[in-house]
C-alpha cells in the first residue's frame, strides 16, 4: 500500500474522532493526525505507523481476523481515548442519574466507564476500517 | 390512539434540581401532543397524593414521570414514594400504559406491575439513566439551556441538555402519534440512535467542548442499552356465544354436507 492509502483513510475521518487515540505502536497510542502527520512528513516513525495502520485496516476489514492481543490492543486503544476524554472536560461538568447519584471529573468513570469503552472500541475498528 | 389522556407528573426537585431537566423537555412534548388533539393533564412538582388525586380524576391512559427510582420504588418531588412494589400504592398504575424516567425500576417494579397490577405497559430502564448536569449551587438554571456554564457553542449546548430526556419522551409521542407500544418504545430507541449519530458528526471547536459531546454520547448509548418495556400480552381470543353460535352452525352444516356426499355409509 502507499501514502495516498494513509490520505485517503483519514480524510474519511471525522473531526471529532481525529485527535483521539486509535492505534497503539510500541506502547505509546496515535491519533490519526498524528499518523497522518507523520507519514505526510516522510519519518521513520511514520513508516511505522503506516505499516501497524495497514496491517489493522486489513483486519478491520476481514471478518473474524482480529486475534486475542488485537483485541486487547483496541481495548487499551479505548481506554485511553475515554481517560483523554474524561480529563479534557469542563471544570464542574457533572452527569446525574435519576438514582440520585451526581458526578463530575474522573468519577465519571466509575459510573460510565464499562460502557464508554466498550463503546469506543466499536468505534475504533470502525474508524480503522474508514467507515 | 385517539382522544388519548396523556398525564405528565413534573417533578422538579430531588436532592437539587436534577428533575426538572427533563420535566421542561416533557412540558414542550406534551404541548406537542396536545396540538394534535389529545387531552394533556400537566401537574407541577407533584406529591405522591397529587399524583394519586390526578390520576383518580382525570383516569389518564399514558403516564410519564421523572423520579429517583430503584428497582422496587419510584419516587416524586422531593424523593417521596410514590410507588413501591409489592404492595405500596402498585395498583396506582391498572389500566394505565407508564412510561417511567426513573431509574432501575425497569428490574422489577415495571415487570411487576404489569403482570400482577393490571398496568398496560411499563417503559423503564434496568440500569442508571444518565444527563448532562451543571453544578447545581453554582448554576442553578442549566435545565433546557436557561444557563451555559462550560462554553459549549449554544447551538450544541441546548441539544446537549435535552437530548436525553426527549429520546425518553418519544415514547410518549410515539403513543400520540398513533403507535402502539412496541412501535412507539423503537421509535424511542431510534431518537437515541438519531442524536448519537448526530454528535459523532459534529466538528468541535476544542477538546472540552470534544469531552463534553463524547461524554453525552456515552450516556446516550447507556440509556438506550438499558430501555426496556413490559407489555401485558392479550389473552388468547375466546368466541363470544354471538360469534359461537354461527360457527357451531357452520360446523354442522358442514358434517350434514359430507355424511350426504358419502350416501350415508
Amino acid at each position: 500500500m502507499s501514502k495516498e492509502f494513509v490520505e485517503r483513510w483519514y480524510s474519511r475521518i471525522p473531526e471529532m474522532e481525529k485527535d483521539l487515540p486509535i492505534i497503539l505502536l510500541d506502547d505509546k497510542v496515535y491519533t490519526p493526525r498524528e499518523i497522518y502527520e507523520e507519514v505526510v512528513k516522510g519519518t521513520e516513525l511514520g513508516d511505522k505507523l503506516q505499516m501497524k495502520l495497514e496491517m489493522m485496516y486489513r483486519k478491520a476489514t476481514s471478518a473474524h481476523t482480529f486475534g486475542y492481543e488485537d483485541i486487547r490492543e483496541i481495548r487499551q486503544v479505548a481506554y485511553e481515548r475515554v481517560k483523554r476524554i474524561i480529563e479534557n472536560l469542563p471544570k464542574d461538568f457533572s452527569i446525574a442519574s435519576f438514582s440520585g447519584r451526581i458526578v463530575s471529573g474522573k468519577k465519571i468513570f466509575d459510573a460510565i466507564g464499562k460502557k464508554a469503552v466498550e463503546y469506543e472500541m466499536e468505534r475504533v475498528i470502525k474508524l480503522l476500517r474508514g467507515d | 390512539m385517539i382522544n388519548t389522556k396523556f398525564l405528565f407528573l413534573l417533578t422538579e426537585h430531588g436532592r437539587y434540581s436534577e428533575l426538572k431537566y427533563a420535566s421542561c423537555v416533557a412540558r414542550r412534548i406534551a404541548e406537542q401532543i396536545r396540538a394534535m388533539g389529545h387531552e394533556v393533564i400537566m401537574i407541577e412538582r407533584p406529591s405522591p397524593q397529587d399524583a394519586n388525586d390526578a390520576v383518580e380524576t382525570y383516569k389518564p391512559d399514558v403516564i410519564w414521570w421523572v423520579g429517583h427510582g430503584n428497582p422496587t420504588t419510584t419516587t416524586l418531588e422531593n424523593v417521596r414514594v410514590w410507588i413501591k412494589a409489592p404492595d405500596y400504592n402498585t395498583d396506582i398504575l391498572s389500566g394505565t400504559i407508564a412510561c417511567a424516567l426513573s431509574c432501575l425500576t425497569g428490574r422489577y417494579l415495571g415487570k411487576y406491575v404489569v403482570e400482577s397490577k393490571g398496568c398496560m405497559a411499563y417503559l423503564g430502564y434496568t440500569e442508571e439513566f444518565w444527563f448532562p448536569w451543571c453544578n447545581d449551587p453554582k448554576y442553578f438554571n442549566c435545565a433546557c439551556s436557561g444557563e451555559n456554564p462550560y462554553g459549549v457553542r449554544e447551538e450544541l449546548w441546548e441539544k446537549i441538555v435535552e437530548c436525553a430526556h426527549e429520546a425518553n419522551l418519544y415514547f410518549v409521542l410515539g403513543l400520540a402519534k398513533g403507535m402502539n407500544v412496541e412501535q412507539a418504545t423503537k421509535y424511542s430507541l431510534h431518537r437515541f440512535d438519531y442524536w448519537i449519530s448526530y454528535f459523532e458528526s459534529v466538528r468541535p471547536k476544542d477538546d472540552e467542548e470534544r469531552s463534553v459531546i463524547k461524554t453525552v454520547v456515552w450516556i446516550l448509548k447507556s440509556n438506550k442499552d438499558a430501555t426496556v418495556l413490559y407489555e401485558k400480552k392479550p389473552a388468547p381470543v375466546k368466541l363470544k356465544m354471538a360469534v359461537g353460535i354461527p360457527m357451531a352452525l357452520v360446523a354442522l352444516g358442514s358434517l350434514v354436507s359430507y355424511l350426504g356426499a358419502r350416501g350415508g355409509d
